[in-house]
């Protein structure tokens, strides 16, 4: 009895600061038409060859439902350089068909006026929320949700040195945070899933040139707000499956 | 059993310390307030955490500007954040907005501005503070540096920067009288010479910088300013909030206001006494 007094308070901090705690492992998997994609590596688009230099984003709320309550407290990972993974905390025997989560940072903890936010330079660097990880506005205070930035061959010489031949994404704003659900393709739940994001679904017929390259609406008054939602709405397209892992 | 009640205590300890592990506590509890102000301005002198290592937060808030600047505007990026007119920072304590949107709430949030990677410093914080690595100013400490110490000293140190002390003779009992004559207490009011709200003046010349609506999503907010302090108008010509009045009577003609010549000097007598000098305005 003793013994496992002082192992449970020797595992406590173990289970109280780690990111994966959880029933389920979830591990984003970014994709580009339906290929596995790595960061710095050519893919083509409507015959142009482009490159992403970051992919990062915030990934958080991740639930299944219990009747008609969440399963899951709070949760906001960040998914930096399309690395990272978090967990899912499932209640016991429950056997759920679907996951939900959001794409970006719960208004509770996006700005100023969330019930609760802190400003974000009070965070250890380490925290997802710290301004350290370089995913905060501070002109008008709030996350960036997601950051994709890139290059792309706009005059086809196979290069991306002409003026003009790169791209920056940044979505953010409490308008613009999507909520994604994804059936669960088995009826047993696995201890781990491959989270599958094709990002050529998030450019379907979106304008990759001109303004559409540089998207950084950090209010909905912004001229590039249109485009913002316009790949925010696109976001439940790309997130395409959850597939068991071994 | 005596162990129980420790080892709950020793249970709890090892939580937050764990917990904690990404803070930095030693700066944070070594430091008495002059040392604080001292690394602050360590900080606001240094040029190492720019990209090309050429730029501090002195190199656009100069000292010898009232911690401004005579340019018409800096700051600002490609990506529709626009540049303005450079505040000066005396005083600074006093404002419970910053910018002239009013879309910062402190000047830790403030400071991290130029540490974003499309600021004015051109790099991630977390790069811009790897380049201070190594200074004396911190070596002596023993500590690394994180982002919230660095603002917090940021912080510390603009607090002590106050007002200019007035020249209180009779050009300034007179402009003042004239300034009260004329209601310009309407919006430039208190020891500061601003109410801390936003107005769209009279004649304001408008651009893309929509200034308080972008913060607000008011459509009323359009155009909108934070009202500047007077105090260090007269330290950092040009004025208003995009640098675009050369001069005074160009400033009060975007007020809706002609003024005489006369005014216009007593005006400028006035400013100048208001930022304690007695003298000619810098070049
Ligand atoms: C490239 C020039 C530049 C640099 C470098 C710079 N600033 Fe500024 N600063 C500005 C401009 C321009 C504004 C006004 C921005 C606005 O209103 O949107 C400003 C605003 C401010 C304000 C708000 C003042 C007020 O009255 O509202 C503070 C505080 C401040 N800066 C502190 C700093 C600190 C601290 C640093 C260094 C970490 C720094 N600045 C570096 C140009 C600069
Ligand atoms: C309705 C409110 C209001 C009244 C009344 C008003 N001002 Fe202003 N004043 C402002 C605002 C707001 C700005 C900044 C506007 C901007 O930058 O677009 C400003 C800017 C200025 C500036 C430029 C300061 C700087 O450092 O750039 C001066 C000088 C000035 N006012 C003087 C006066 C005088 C003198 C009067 C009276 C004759 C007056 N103002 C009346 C709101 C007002």
């Amino acid at each position: 009895m003793k013994s496992i007094r002082l192992l449970f308070f020797l595992l406590l901090p173990l289970l109280g600061c780690t990111t994966v705690d959880a029933d389920v492992e979830v591990v984003p998997v970014l994709e580009w038409d339906g290929e596995a994609l790595t960061l710095n590596q050519d893919v083509m688009r409507n015959g142009q060859s482009l490159r992403f230099t970051e992919i990062s984003f915030y990934i958080s709320d991740v639930h299944v439902l219990q009747g008609n309550s969440k399963s899951n407290p709070q949760s906001i990972n960040l998914i930096k350089n399309g690395q990272g993974r978090f967990g899912v905390v499932l209640p016991q025997s429950i056997n759920p068909d679907t996951f939900y989560f959001s794409l970006g940072v719960p208004s509770s903890f996006n700005d100023s006026s969330g019930s609760l936010a802190k400003p974000a330079w009070q965070y250890g660097d380490e925290n997802p929320l710290s301004a350290a990880q370089n995913m905060y506005w501070s002109w008008k205070p709030g996350y960036i949700f997601m950051k994709l930035e890139g290059r792309i061959d706009l005059d086809g010489d196979a290069q991306y040195i002409s003026a003009g031949e790169t791209f920056s994404i940044h979505t953010g704003l409490n308008s613009l945070l999507r909520t994604i659900s994804l059936a669960n393709p088995s009826n047993q739940i696995a201890p781990k899933y491959a989270l599958k994001m094709d990002l050529a679904r998030l450019f379907d017929g979106y304008d990759l040139q001109g303004a559409g390259l540089n998207v950084h609406a950090m209010s909905s008054q912004d001229a590039d707000f249109v485009r913002a939602e316009y790949i925010s709405n696109r976001l439940s397209n790309a997130f395409y499956a959850l597939e068991p892992l071994p | 059993m005596p162990w129980n009640p420790y080892l709950k205590l020793l249970g709890l300890f090892w939580v937050l310390m764990s917990c904690n592990s990404a803070s930095n506590p030693s700066f944070e509890t070594d430091l008495d307030s002059a040392a604080w102000v001292e690394l602050g301005k360590s900080l606001f002198f240094e040029t190492a955490w720019s990209k090309n290592g050429d730029v501090s937060c002195a190199h656009c808030h100069r000292p010898e500007f009232g911690f401004s600047d005579t340019l018409p505007r800096a700051g600002g990026n490609a990506f529709g954040v626009p540049a303005r007119n450079i505040p000066s920072l005396l005083g600074v304590s006093r404002k419970t907005l910053l910018n002239w949107d009013g879309g910062v709430r402190s000047l830790e949030e403030q400071a991290l501005i130029p540490l974003h990677a499309e600021g004015d410093f051109g790099l991630p914080p977390a790069q811009s503070l790897q380049r201070l690595q190594g200074k004396d100013y911190l070596e002596k400490w023993g500590y690394s540096l994180n982002l919230r110490t660095a603002v917090t000293a940021l912080a510390r140190f603009q607090q002590t920067l106050t007002l200019p002390e007035p020249v209180m003779d009779k050009h300034y009992q007179i402009g003042l009288e004239w300034f009260q004559n004329q209601n310009c207490q309407q919006c430039h009011a208190g020891p500061s010479f601003s109410d801390g709200k936003f107005h769209r003046l009279k004649a304001v010349k408008t651009s893309a910088d929509l200034g308080r609506y972008r913060i607000t999503g008011i459509p009323q907010d359009s155009f909108a300013f934070l009202t500047p302090s007077l105090c260090t108008s007269w330290l950092s010509p040009p004025f208003l909030h995009d640098g675009q009045a050369q001069n005074l009577n160009e400033a009060m003609q975007a007020h809706g206001l002609e003024l005489s010549q006369g005014e216009i000097q007593l005006l400028e007598l006035f400013l100048q006494r208001l930022a304690g000098m007695a003298a000619e305005p810098p070049s």
